[in-house]
């Protein structure tokens, strides 16, 4: 039996698709078949950001309202044999999906696979219910701003009052430079305030960027932030990894992306 | 002396925890975001009243479910 997972914020910006992708991308490296579901009606990105939109024919709301077989909206990722997604509808809004309707769905995939990925709306409206009402486990993604830990807060509030207790906070953007000024939270700073085991810290990595920009998962790149993103999938595979010393390995990569630029 | 004291510039870590004690509080308990200073402050008068305490080694932590008062600065 599959895990569905959940991957939220709150706050919009923090990383949620980005996240979405490539925990996806990482978990079917690792031999797991995964399925990612883009949640947020109206406005669909994760296609986009694993370089997918051009093979778009049916979407999530087809299968929900019986116009088109699960197998026939799901399209199969580039490079990753066992990665797939389910699409969101570009021209429908959130209340064409029920969270009935995700429960039964959700728990129909989990036959069929080892991880289940829902990318949720920002906001706690209907699309945030839809999506956890079938999950098992969410991951609540911050950055060390005020804004998105107060909004971080707020979703691990909701999650609880909704039953899902297995949380793992993952903070992203992390700025080691800043963080050393003082003028940034640290990852400890932003573990005292929210109730919820830390899961992964990802830093600010202009890989994600180049990586999104191109379509591609950053885990395939040798950049920090893949490091990063590898990690958190080999420990919701049950794995003991420990976390990235952010300020040896960033001097690391920059030394070696120094080298390959200049050859 | 306390020219000097007013150039140390406080760090803008130091003000967002700060400030993220009093919104997460007042988002907890579902109350106005000064309720919490107030509440810190009655909570501190009536047990001074009873413990020998100063106020700087008194913090009030709220979670959804419990109010930590916490006397000496540790928890």
């Amino acid at each position: 039996m599959g895990e569905i997972i959940v991957v939220t914020s709150g706050k919009g910006g923090v990383g949620k698709t980005t996240t979405t992708a490539n925990i996806g991308a990482g978990l079917a490296e690792l031999g797991k078949k995964v399925l990612v579901i883009d949640t947020d009606l109206g406005l669909r990105n994760l296609d986009v950001v694993m370089g997918l939109e051009n093979r778009i024919v049916y979407n999530l709301v087809d299968v929900i309202e019986g116009k088109c077989r699960l197998n026939q909206a799901l399209i199969k990722d580039k490079r990753y044999e066992n990665l797939y997604l389910l699409p969101s509808a570009q021209t429908k809004d959130k209340s064409a999906v029920t969270p009935e309707q995700m429960i039964k769905l959700t728990s129909d995939l989990r036959r069929e696979y080892d991880f289940v990925l829902l990318d949720c709306p920002a906001g706690i409206e209907q699309g945030f219910q839809n999506a956890i009402s079938g999950a098992d486990k969410a991951l609540v993604i911050t950055t060390p701003e005020v804004s998105a830990i107060r909004d971080a807060d707020r979703i691990i509030g909701l999650l609880e009052a909704n039953k899902i207790r297995n949380i793992g906070l993952i903070i992203n953007k992390i700025r080691i430079e800043m963080v050393k000024r003082g003028d940034m939270m640290s990852v400890e700073d932003v573990t005292e305030i929210l109730p919820a085991d830390l899961l992964g810290i990802i830093p600010d990595d202009e890989q994600v960027v180049i990586a999104t920009n191109q379509g591609e998962p950053v885990i395939d790149m040798d950049s920090f932030a893949g490091q990063a993103y590898r990690n958190i999938c080999r420990r919701l595979t049950g794995d003991e990894i420990p976390f990235l010393n952010l300020e040896k390995s960033k001097g690391f990569f920059q030394k070696l992306t120094q080298v390959f630029h200049r050859n | 002396m306390k020219v000097f004291e007013e150039k140390k510039s406080v760090s803008s870590v130091s003000i967002a925890k700060d400030r993220l004690k009093t919104l997460l509080a007042s988002d907890r308990i579902k109350c106005q975001p000064d309720t919490y200073d107030i509440l810190c402050n009655e909570l501190y008068s009536t047990l001074r009243k009873y413990l020998k305490i100063s106020e700087k080694d008194f913090d009030v932590k709220i979670t959804r479910t419990k109010i930590y008062i916490t006397l000496s600065g540790e928890e």
